[in-house]
């Protein structure tokens, strides 16, 4: 698929805030609409209509390393979490630099590029978000 | 089984005894009234009756959102408020846009209903299932922004909040309530009943999500609406337009077909249109935004970087903001309307009804209707900002003149007296907004009928104001459609604000926004029904027949809500400006807005009666609204089609 180096940006520029990415990620992810399931969270401050701050995997793969129970592992380029393998601890969100995961019943969940074609990106009509 | 897309409960709150409790949503309910205003309706008409004052503690406020609110579907960002409204007396309601709906659903709960009065200032913060009485002595007086601030830092920049100004908090009848900074809940007067329940502000942050019935037809419903938003007919003129520049590319297109209100209505076209144009307004623009899952996008914030308004930031200003502040008053500098604008955001007033009281002075100074010393030193005259500037400060506080004007122009003329009514611009007490009948005929049945008063947002239609042909033969057939598309002619105009109303109905039940149903038109019925069926489960929401009925009921009960306080036949008619004053200049010239056809060919498609302006009790019971049949008739009797019925 040429994923290397592969990760979602996003430029704030055009961002206007209005929560699809959010919304199509936790729906494809858990089947309900929250942004707050989701793997992608834009914090935008409303008064001036600025991006403040994003919440999304980077793919740096610091948590892989610092997994104790090698739930995390690269797939390629990407990395992912094996749920079998998660007891829950949740290390990897502890040391996340980018506050990317989202714990849902326990469990840590991140963003896998939804298989090569993120879906967060094609929702993005203004074009604010890319994989590159 | 529990319907997906509601959350299946509705929060009571009674502010008296600072006291809680949640109730189920029953199945039966949602499929009768599908939520929203709907919903709203049905819970107004049976927690209300025709004495509860609307600033009494008895009057209930109800903050509802519908099935669609929360999820991926069109502008699925929108919640309402309603309750009886100070301003009219009647069926009051506001929707907005924003993020504070969504985050009730999350919250779990379909709708908030708010009950009694607290004995100081108070905030309700709604953190899931917990419930806080937040104590807001430190809160009261501050206007909206600073409120909003103080909230979002003390207690989580994740909560979202709807707050009154001071405005509200002197219960100035057209008050508004501002959510997320910018999105305002303007008509009305809901701001007023918020102020006179102590209530000032309701912050909510919610950790569940919106599940749905079918996933996988659901996932088809998304595809559709991004292939609309972005491949669809409708795509680029939606983004050339309401994109770029937002509503107030309006000002320039209705200024083109003599539509755009001048001057308190005197005439449909201004010279200077231009300079307070959606082009006029760029070079202000900060930053373009969008309510919640909305993919047209045309909120906009805008600051004044130098001269006399440096400093402003304000949302907006909406096309309705621009005129009622702008041309309505002749005020041709686009940085004193955007201040004014923001004035208006921070005090919590509605700038549509604020322009069209303080027009209403400008043109009884003008005619030499007030004396000076009611004015005490002001300058009334078209094109004064300064004096418009100060008038507004004058309505919030209700100083002088601004007392009067606090109350409506409907009873501020009233006060004044001395034939000024003619010059008070408003249907069933509230405000006219900014059409005109005169060049666009059907507005004056739209006005006459609408159930809040002169209101564009329960039944404008635009597919005779832009001349949309193919819409026209595909909804009304091709014999129609000539007549429909004529903008300046009285034909047919009943049957198609008959159905635009059908269609806001349900729009303002499911909760979807006017941009994509009213402008571009693309949504319908058909669309509506394919987005419930998956959401919901509810197997009649699949059945587009259902759902006109659903939205007949629901206008029907509005209207009925409206009866029971005797708002009746004899207050659905315009101002006289508009049937017997003559357009003056520009494109519409010459044309007055014969109102009785139009109206009586509206009733007929209602399946009222034209004599009395009452339904015919068949009407109701076909509709399921026995309830309401019965206790209408403790105060009229009902006509019957069999009996001196004229269809």
């Amino acid at each position: 698929m040429g994923l290397q180096g592969r990760r979602i940006n996003l430029d704030p520029s055009l961002c206007t805030g209005c929560s699809i990415c959010s919304l199509i990620c936790s729906f494809s992810k858990f089947g309900i609409f929250s942004p707050r399931y989701s793997m992608i969270r834009i914090y935008y401050n409303h008064e001036f209509g600025r991006v403040e701050s994003i919440s999304i995997c980077r793919q740096c793969g610091e948590c892989v390393d610092r997994c104790p129970y090698g739930a995390l592992r690269w797939s390629g380029s990407i990395v992912t979490v094996d749920h079998n393998l998660c007891r829950g601890c949740l290390t990897c969100v502890h040391t996340c630099k980018y506050n990317a995961f989202s714990v849902v019943d326990g469990k840590p969940y991140k963003c896998d590029l939804c298989n090569g074609e993120p879906l967060c990106a094609k929702y993005c009509v203004r074009g604010a978000l890319y994989a590159a | 089984m529990q319907p997906k897309g509601y959350t299946g409960r509705i929060l009571f709150i009674d502010l008296t005894k600072q006291k809680y409790v949640v109730k189920p949503l029953e199945v039966s309910i949602a499929k009768q009234f599908i939520g929203g205003s709907g919903l709203a309706a049905y819970l107004l008409w049976n927690m209300l009756n025709e004495n509860v004052h609307p600033l009494s503690p008895d009057n209930v406020l109800v903050v509802a959102t519908g099935p669609a609110t929360g999820a991926l579907a069109p502008s699925a960002g929108r919640f309402m408020v309603a309750s009886k409204s100070p301003i009219t007396g009647i069926w009051g309601e506001s929707h907005a846009g924003g993020f504070f709906g969504p985050e009730i659903k999350y919250a779990g709960y379909d709708a908030i209903v708010i009950t009694g009065r607290s004995s100081e200032p108070v905030s309700l913060i709604i953190n899931d299932d917990e419930v806080t009485f937040y104590r807001s002595q430190h809160l009261w007086g501050l206007d909206t922004r600073t409120a909003t601030n103080i909230i979002l830092d003390s207690l989580g920049r994740d909560l979202h909040v709807m707050v009154i100004g001071p405005a509200g908090e002197n219960m100035v009848k057209f008050a508004s309530i501002m959510v997320d900074y910018y999105r305002a809940l303007g008509r009305t007067g809901m701001g007023a009943v918020m102020g006179s329940k102590n209530l000032k502000a309701i912050a909510v942050r919610g950790s569940r999500g919106v599940e749905v019935h079918n996933p996988d037809e659901f996932t088809k419903v998304v595809e559709e609406f991004l292939y609309i938003n972005t491949r669809g007919p409708w795509a680029l003129p939606a983004q050339l337009s309401l994109g770029k520049y937002g509503t107030p590319n309006l000002v320039s297109l209705m200024n083109a077909i003599g539509r755009l209100p001048t001057k308190n209505h005197w005439t449909g076209y201004w010279e200077h249109a231009d300079k307070i144009s959606g082009e006029a307004l760029l070079k202000y623009r900060i930053s373009r935004g969008s309510c919640f899952s909305c993919m047209i996008m045309c909120k906009h914030i805008t600051m004044v970087g130098g001269g006399k308004y440096a400093g402003t930031v304000t949302g907006g200003p909406e096309y309705e903001s621009l005129v009622s502040l702008g041309s309505n008053l002749l005020i041709d500098n686009a940085e004193a309307v955007i201040y004014m604008n923001q004035l208006c955001n921070l005090y919590g007033l509605d700038t549509i009804s604020t322009g069209k009281v303080i027009s209403f002075l400008f043109e009884c100074y003008e005619r030499g209707l007030v004396s000076e010393e009611e004015l005490r030193g002001l300058k009334p005259t078209w094109g004064n900002e300064e004096t418009a500037i100060e008038l507004i400060k004058m309505i919030t506080y209700r100083q002088g003149i601004g007392n009067v004007l606090a109350e409506g122009v409907a009873r501020a003329a009233r006060i004044i007296g001395r034939g000024s009514e003619y010059y008070a611009l408003h249907v069933k007490g509230l405000e006219v907004s900014a059409q005109d009948p005169r060049a666009h005929k059907s507005v004056g049945v739209t006005w006459a009928t609408s159930v809040r008063g002169a209101d564009h947002l329960r039944s404008l239609t635009t597919v005779d104001e832009l001349g949309y042909r193919d819409i026209a033969i595909e909804r009304f057939g091709a014999e129609m459609a000539n007549e429909v598309c004529n903008r300046l002619s009285e034909g047919y105009k009943g049957v198609v604000v008959k159905d635009q109303e059908d269609l806001f109905a349900l729009v303002d039940s499911v909760i979807m926004c006017k941009y994509g149903t009213m402008w571009p038109p693309m949504y319908y019925f058909d669309f509506i029904a394919r987005l419930l069926y998956p959401l919901t489960g509810i197997e009649e929401f699949s059945n587009v027949k259902h759902l006109r009925e659903a939205a007949e009921r629901i206008v029907n009960l509005k209207r009925c809500f409206n009866l029971r306080e005797g708002i009746g036949k004899e207050y659905e008619t315009i101002p006289k400006r508009f049937t017997s004053e003559p357009m003056p200049t520009g494109p519409a010239k010459g044309h007055v807005c014969n109102l009785e056809p139009m109206l009586k060919e509206y009733y007929l498609y209602r399946r009222w009666d034209y004599n009395t302006g009452l339904p015919y009790g068949e009407t109701l019971e076909e509709l399921g609204l026995n309830f309401v049949l019965v206790e209408l008739e403790k105060r009229y009797s009902l006509p019957r089609r069999g009996n001196g019925g004229s269809s």
